[in-house]
């Protein structure tokens, strides 16, 4: 009754002083806002039960209200997101995208992966922005790995490093080349093609070295003339006396 | 046990003036907040800007922003491209705001349509079936396409490609090296270089003019075109930007690029 009477109080300052009624509304939402624990604590010690009830209800629905927010967003996020992608994939994913056919002519990509999908084109052979910054022509295309790359490249998921490649099979050769960069060349058993990958950070072959396309070369880095980490691919066939370099592009499938 | 909670022991005067006196208070407070606001909002960069290594567009800024990375224009659009991460970031520099992000190394784009390179160029999803270096939308039936002459040459040309039949046209061929391509008001812009003589050129509506450094970028800004020049050998590792004036002279402007003010 008498929290009935305080109501009925209400609804009769809010006729007959409605400008009053409404600042006070204000004021209440003011302090609620400035000091809300000794109100809330104020209202507790006059409403006791019904307030803790109201406080308790609030509590549990915001909670409800956030974990039923939480699953219908967080749902969508973690599935496209690619997470459990990778939970799953670290079993699922095949060899066959690191898998290279013997070959003396380069069909692959040294990252592994299908055509490209594992990589972005920096620079292209005979590269028209390259010219302009440097003022030399580029006679390979320098890759980096893409997002592909990292989700699924297993020989990256096992070791954290960006392996290259052999694309052909062949003999290595291990140098420094003039500008510091560290080179492996591999060229065909039959040495009417060879492949330049520069800028290796580790080295895993050795000159002389026989290898078979898909062996491991090395680490990606940014040894000798590079803005930064990448690998500078290069395809040369024998002419004559002398090695011509021609676009690795045309050479991966 | 109730506690009894006086809350308000004031007389109906005394109540008002405290009401009213809380009302001020949440008045002047929405007006200071008003101010602050509005402060930080004048005090927040309208420009964009490449000097030395570091590029501002707007509030975001880009340290180390040295090849391979660029930027081109399309206006209102810059795409600030990043090939070492795979990404295309786009702001409208009419709105001067964040357009949208791509996980793609983009040679344009015109608010609806991309162009963008892997093995070849492609329009949206469209394999145009050459690979551009450099590239401009002209519109959704028409892109302009440097593409090098055969996969042997150095020397590249300009070719006009309807994108709904692949169906290629050339539009300019030179011995020389085409930097860049833009079409801003109707107007065809080419930079070039002589990579023989390393003399380098715009060629407007084509009209040859010759500039003091590689033309990288093409763009508008205040009814006027500019050209810039990104760091390289030719520039002794600075870059600067150009006005083209209505005689077609061109005027240097700064050791750095402003592209919106």
């Amino acid at each position: 009754m008498k929290k009935i009477g305080k109501y009925a109080h209400a609804a009769t300052r809010l006729k007959d002083d409605p400008l009053g009624f409404l600042l006070d509304l204000l004021v209440l939402i003011v302090a609620n806002l400035l000091i809300p624990i000794p109100l809330v604590g104020n209202i507790g010690l006059e409403f006791r039960g019904f307030a803790l009830g109201c406080l308790g209800f609030v509590a549990i629905f915001t909670l409800f209200i956030f974990l039923s927010i939480g699953v219908v967003f967080a749902s969508p996020l973690l599935f496209t997101s690619g997470y459990l992608q990778n939970i799953f994939a670290s079993n699922n994913t095949t060899a066959a995208d690191e898998e290279f056919a013997d070959t003396s002519t380069p069909q692959k990509n040294p990252f592994g992966g299908t055509g490209l999908s594992y990589t972005t084109t920096t620079a292209y052979f005979h590269d028209a922005g390259y010219y302009l910054t440097f003022g030399k022509v580029h006679t390979g295309i320098d890759l980096v790995p893409n997002d592909t790359y990292y989700q699924n490249s297993k020989t990256y998921k096992s070791g954290g490093k960006v392996v290259i490649f052999s694309t052909v099979s062949g003999h290595a050769r291990f140098y420094i080349d003039k500008e510091g960069g560290a080179t492996v060349e591999v060229t065909n058993n039959e040495g009417t093609l060879r492949v330049l990958n520069i800028h290796f950070s580790d080295i895993y072959v050795t000159t002389g070295q026989e290898i078979k396309a898909g062996i491991p070369l090395g680490v990606m880095g940014q040894s000798g003339f590079a803005t930064g980490n990448h690998l500078h691919y290069e395809v040369q066939v024998k002419n004559g006396a002398s090695w011509i370099a021609v676009d690795p592009l045309s050479y991966i499938h | 046990m109730t506690k009894p909670i006086i809350l308000n022991p004031l007389n109906l005067n005394q109540r008002r003036l405290f009401q009213f006196a809380i009302v001020f208070l949440l008045v002047l407070f929405f007006i200071i907040l008003f101010f602050l606001l509005r402060k930080n909002q004048q005090n927040s960069s309208s420009a964009v800007i490449l000097q030395d290594s570091k590029l501002q567009v707007f509030d975001q800024t880009y340290d180390d922003f040295d090849y391979p990375n660029k930027v081109s224009v399309h206006y209102p659009y810059i795409l600030i491209i990043q090939p070492g991460k795979t990404l295309t970031t786009i702001y409208d520099l009419s709105k001067k705001e964040k357009k949208e992000e791509f996980k793609k190394v983009l040679l344009d784009y015109d608010g609806n349509n991309i162009l963008y390179s892997g093995k070849q160029t492609f329009f949206n999803k469209i394999n145009l079936g050459i690979l551009c270096e450099n590239g401009f939308i002209k519109s959704d039936q028409e892109v302009l396409c440097v593409a090098k002459k055969n996969s042997a040459t150095f020397e590249n040309e300009l070719m006009s490609i309807n994108t709904k039949t692949k169906l290629q046209r050339i539009l300019y061929q030179a011995d020389n090296l085409i930097t860049a391509v833009s079409f801003v008001k109707e107007k065809l812009y080419i930079g070039e270089i002589n990579t023989d003589t390393n003399a380098s050129y715009l060629i407007v509506e084509g009209k040859k003019i010759k500039t003091q450094t590689p033309v990288n970028l093409i763009y508008p800004l205040k009814n006027q075109i500019y050209l810039a020049s990104l760091k390289s050998i030719f520039t002794k590792n600075k870059v600067m930007y150009f006005a083209v004036e209505k005689d077609n002279s061109t005027v240097l402007m700064g050791e750095k690029i402003i592209i919106s003010e």
